[in-house]
């Protein structure tokens, strides 16, 4: 039981400043506290210290424009590349032959690739701008924001899916949204929290390469709809370079301009605050 | 105005002079009070009082009683007197004539 709550104490320590740590931990050893008393009264500390960070608008914008637009598309994309990988995965392991889907293993898998990279950079940014901008509150906004998604992953699987959690069916979407989406945002969080200081060439960086990994994910959300006409025209399977060269390519819709727009928009908003001089 | 508590800190702190730091401060109140003061009120309070710049709170020498940990030090400011002050004045004010003692003495019978 002693373990247990020396456990929590050092838990709850790190929600805490280095320095302040220090201290109250010091204090804790003057007065001889046992480990359950220093962990009771750490928790209150932490308690009205997150009570009181509520009370300023940085927490609640977060929650408002990163974790309630982002947290719905990242499940959506994260469930569709789940669905595109899953066939693909399962033919090749049990059938051998290729699954045909209009395009060339090579534009296929780097279709792939580059969805899964584009919802890796979109949700460390987001992580990364929720440690920005919420001030104090970058792991409860952390859990707020790792909980919807969670519950939201798990809606946009099919229902077989679900009931399948013992299963090896399901370790592909999880394997795939924990490396895509909740590994890259809690990177993002911890990167944020371990920089003392934002510097605005290094934001603007980071803007500039979530602007390009937006653009090539749209680019390669058209590659479907290229190989589908090709299909139906009965050509054969599209490689990268007639991909390139599709006339189509960069006819996105508004819904997914708008969907890839929410997606980039953590990252400027810190540029945006950083450019400003909100405080933070 | 002042709470209890903050106005008890202020109290603890100027009383400590140079020596007023978090595990001195709740020592100071439980023996003043004979109440458990708990280091995380009092750290929430103490933050309250440094952004309301009454207080101005930094980090101290580490000793060996306490793990070679640092201490959070703590002096009152000018706002802080003046605050403590008014409270202090208040209480004297409003317990005016007030004698305590009959009912202390009724409530032991």
């Amino acid at each position: 039981m002693s373990h247990f709550w020396t456990y929590i104490r050092d838990a709850l320590c790190k929600a805490l400043s280095a320095a302040e740590r220090e201290a109250v931990m010091g204090d804790f050893a003057e007065l001889g506290l046992t480990d359950r008393r220093a962990a009771t009264s750490l928790l209150e500390l932490v308690l009205r210290r997150q009570l009181r960070a509520w009370k300023e608008w940085q927490p609640w914008f977060t929650t408002l424009a990163i974790i309630l637009p982002v947290c719905p598309l990242l499940a959506m994309l994260c469930t569709q590349l789940s669905m595109s990988v899953w066939p693909s995965v399962v033919s090749w392991v049990h059938h051998e032959p290729s699954y045909d889907t209009g395009l060339s293993p090579s534009a296929f898998w780097g279709a792939i690739c580059l969805r899964a990279s584009a919802l890796a950079t979109w949700s460390w940014t987001s992580g990364f701008a929720l440690g920005a901008l919420s001030r104090r509150t970058p792991w409860v906004s952390g859990v707020l924001f790792f909980g919807s998604y969670v519950v939201l992953a798990n809606m946009g699987q099919p229902f077989s899916v679900r009931l399948c959690w013992l299963t090896g069916v399901v370790w592909l979407p999880v394997s795939i949204n924990l490396l895509c989406v909740l590994l890259p945002a809690y990177c993002g969080i911890r990167r944020r929290s371990r920089m003392p200081d934002l510097k605005f060439l290094r934001v603007l960086g980071l803007a500039l390469w979530t602007t390009a990994m937006s653009a090539l994910a749209l680019w390669s959300r058209a590659w479907d709809q290229a190989a589908m006409e090709n299909w139906v025209r009965g050509g054969s399977a599209l490689t990268l370079m007639q991909l390139t060269r599709h006339p189509a390519l960069w006819n996105a819709g508004t819904t997914e301009l708008l969907i890839t727009a929410a997606l980039a928009a953590p990252i400027f908003y810190v540029l945006a605050s950083d450019a400003l001089g909100v405080r933070r | 105005m002042l709470g209890e508590f903050e106005y008890l800190i202020l109290a603890a702190t100027v009383r400590l002079g140079d020596d007023a730091y978090g595990a001195a401060i709740v020592l100071e109140i439980e023996r003043a009070t004979a109440r458990k003061c708990s280091i995380g009120g009092l750290y929430t309070t103490l933050d309250r009082l440094e952004s309301k710049g009454m207080i101005k709170t930094w980090m101290g020498n580490p000793t060996a009683e306490r793990g070679g940990r640092s201490k959070r030090m703590v002096r009152v400011l000018a706002k802080g007197m003046e605050a403590a002050k008014d409270f202090y004045d208040a209480v004297l004010k409003v317990s005016r004539g007030t004698s305590w003692q009959g009912a202390s003495t009724g409530l032991r019978k």
